[in-house]
């Protein structure tokens, strides 16, 4: 009853300072809050329901290894056990940044709903999506016409935190290639499937790949289906493709 | 006195405007028709309608089927053509891709020309100076596998080949003197093999060794025009149940046996041979000359000059 007294207190000083910067950061520690203005309320004992704006938007969840951006945001956290994001609707653009073991993925979008529950996390994505996985061997960056990214639901999950993603529209992916000295590879497509534990990333649609001067691959031209296989570091390690369905 | 202006498409000019629009559309329309499916320094696969690639740092394992598929390995001037095509590349330490095995099938064949190679060269600034010689050979099965390496490569055809191999150029002669030479070859056999240099010198043969089965048939032409001098034709073609040849050592030798027929005329030897077994030893320009005649000859009417 005092918990909610207090929270109830905050909204109205939250919707009071409206226009003013206002933080909130969870008992644990594990989630903090920073927006222009909004609303935090405790919706039952282990939820709480934040309607937030602010240029942008900040929420950092310790427990998911997730930083959402946005102008507007709309989220459910759960705090039983520990503070996790159970859904965030970020609006006007949203930048997303998952951390993992051994490096990061930092996401795009025009809007982005998160959903996770204890095995799984997604991000559905729409509009303009840009997919940044950085690790110490190197980048990559994918782009789309919005799609859906599942990332790893824990705090530090293993690779760059995301485990695969799945983008529509035009798509375009540049990785590095496996032994070579400042070697890319860029591969476009109408479909892209990442799939990080498969160590793949399919492409499908009028595929092109061409290799950067540095890379030892050519051009490929107009292939329906294109299967780039990552090495553990996620670096391009073949490139496999099929087209009208070979014999 | 009043002129009659033609319409322009009654002109030579507009007929030739007229005649150049279909041209110009079937040119079009044959370039559009030439598929790149993957292109990298000096190897390009095209023409591929379905295919299954895998491309990697060292090469790339390729199987699909066209109408037809083209593989082309420019470096080394080889071109693959088939309607099915199962095989493998791989890059030299120079980065140029060579055939490594290959099963090619449906009017396939394997053609080896310096002057594509020497073009490639000329493009990456390689290589500027003409060759003296040009030479190109062309092996032509319903189907053949092809095993081989930077430097070389063996075919085999379970079926019947035609084996087509030219060239032409200038030789500098042991005293500095130079030659014009032009020859060609011509062989078709049952089944058999060749094995072929693949990075041979612009204007020398690429064949090396080979063996048909019969029934075989061949024939040649070898001219040489020494320089101040005239010009020396050698003709020669005949037919073999069985037919080898080996160009890798000295001497190089043209072997056939069982029902042997050669026709010859040339300043070496002319006349027709019809015997069991039959050697003939050729120059480098594959030009003979020696002609030793074994077994039983049922019938024989030759000349040969003596040795110079």
């Amino acid at each position: 009853m005092k918990k909610l007294i207090l929270l109830s207190m905050m909204s109205l000083g939250a919707i009071a300072l409206a226009q003013q910067l206002f933080t909130y950061r969870d008992k644990s520690g594990a989630m903090s809050v920073r927006a222009k203005s909004g609303l935090v309320e405790q919706t039952s004992a282990n939820q709480v329901h934040m309607v937030l704006k602010g240029s942008p938007v900040v929420i950092k969840s310790l427990n998911d290894g997730l930083t959402i951006q946005a102008p507007s945001v709309v989220c459910d956290a759960n705090t039983k056990t520990k503070t996790k994001i159970g859904k965030a609707v970020a609006t006007g653009g949203v930048h997303a940044i998952k951390s993992g073991a051994g490096g990061n993925t930092d996401i795009t979008a025009s809007t982005g709903t998160y959903t996770s529950t204890g095995q799984s996390s997604k991000l559905t994505l729409t509009g303009s999506t840009k997919i940044v996985s950085r690790s110490s061997t190197g980048t990559t960056t994918v782009t789309g016409g919005g799609g859906v990214a599942n990332l790893d639901p824990s705090a530090k999950g293993s690779g760059n935190g995301l485990r695969t993603a799945t983008l529509t529209g035009p798509v375009r992916i540049e990785a590095v290639q496996q032994n070579t000295n400042g070697g890319t590879i860029t591969a476009t497509g109408s479909k892209l499937t990442i799939d990080n534990p498969a160590h793949t990333v399919t492409l499908s649609g009028g595929v092109n790949v061409t290799g950067n001067g540095q890379s030892t691959l050519g051009e490929l031209r107009g292939a329906d289906r294109v299967v780039l296989v990552l090495n553990s570091q996620g670096q391009i390690a073949s490139v496999r493709v099929s087209q009208g369905g070979a014999n | 006195m009043k002129s009659t202006r033609l319409p322009r498409c009654l002109t030579l000019k507009g007929w030739k405007k007229i005649a150049a629009i279909p041209t110009a559309a079937l040119a079009t329309l044959a370039f559009a028709q030439i598929v790149v499916n993957y292109h990298d320094q000096d190897f390009t696969l095209s023409g591929f309608k379905s295919f299954d690639a895998t491309l990697e740092n060292g090469g790339v394992a390729f199987k699909g089927a066209g109408a037809p598929v083209r593989i082309e390995m420019k470096s080394s001037g080889t071109v693959v053509v088939g309607t099915n095509a199962d095989g493998t590349t791989q890059k030299d330490g120079s980065g140029n891709y060579f055939l490594k095995e290959a099963t090619i099938s449906g009017n396939a064949s394997l053609s080896v020309d310096s002057q594509l190679a020497y073009e490639y060269a000329s493009q990456r600034r390689d290589s500027t100076q003409k060759p003296d010689g040009i030479s190109k050979t062309q092996v032509q099965s319903e189907l053949f596998k092809y095993t081989g390496t930077s430097s070389d490569g063996r075919m085999e055809f379970p079926g019947a080949v035609t084996i087509d191999s030219q060239s032409n150029g200038v030789a500098t002669n042991k005293d500095n003197t130079k030659t014009d030479y032009a020859r060609v070859l011509h062989l078709t056999g049952a089944s058999g093999f060749v094995t072929l240099l693949v990075n041979a010198a612009p204007g020398a043969s690429p064949l090396k060794t080979g063996e048909l089965s019969g029934p075989v048939t061949y024939s040649g032409k070898s001219d040489a025009t020494p320089a101040g001098g005239v010009l020396q034709s050698t003709t020669f073609d005949g037919k073999a149940d069985h037919l080898k040849f080996d160009f890798t050592r000295e001497p190089r030798t043209i072997t056939m046996n069982g029902n042997v027929t050669l026709t010859s005329k040339g300043p070496a030897a002319s006349g027709d041979i019809s015997a069991d077994n039959v050697i003939v030893t050729v120059d480098e320009n594959l030009k003979p000359i020696k002609i030793d005649i074994a077994g039983s000859p049922a019938k024989t009417t030759m000349h040969q000059e003596p040795p110079k």
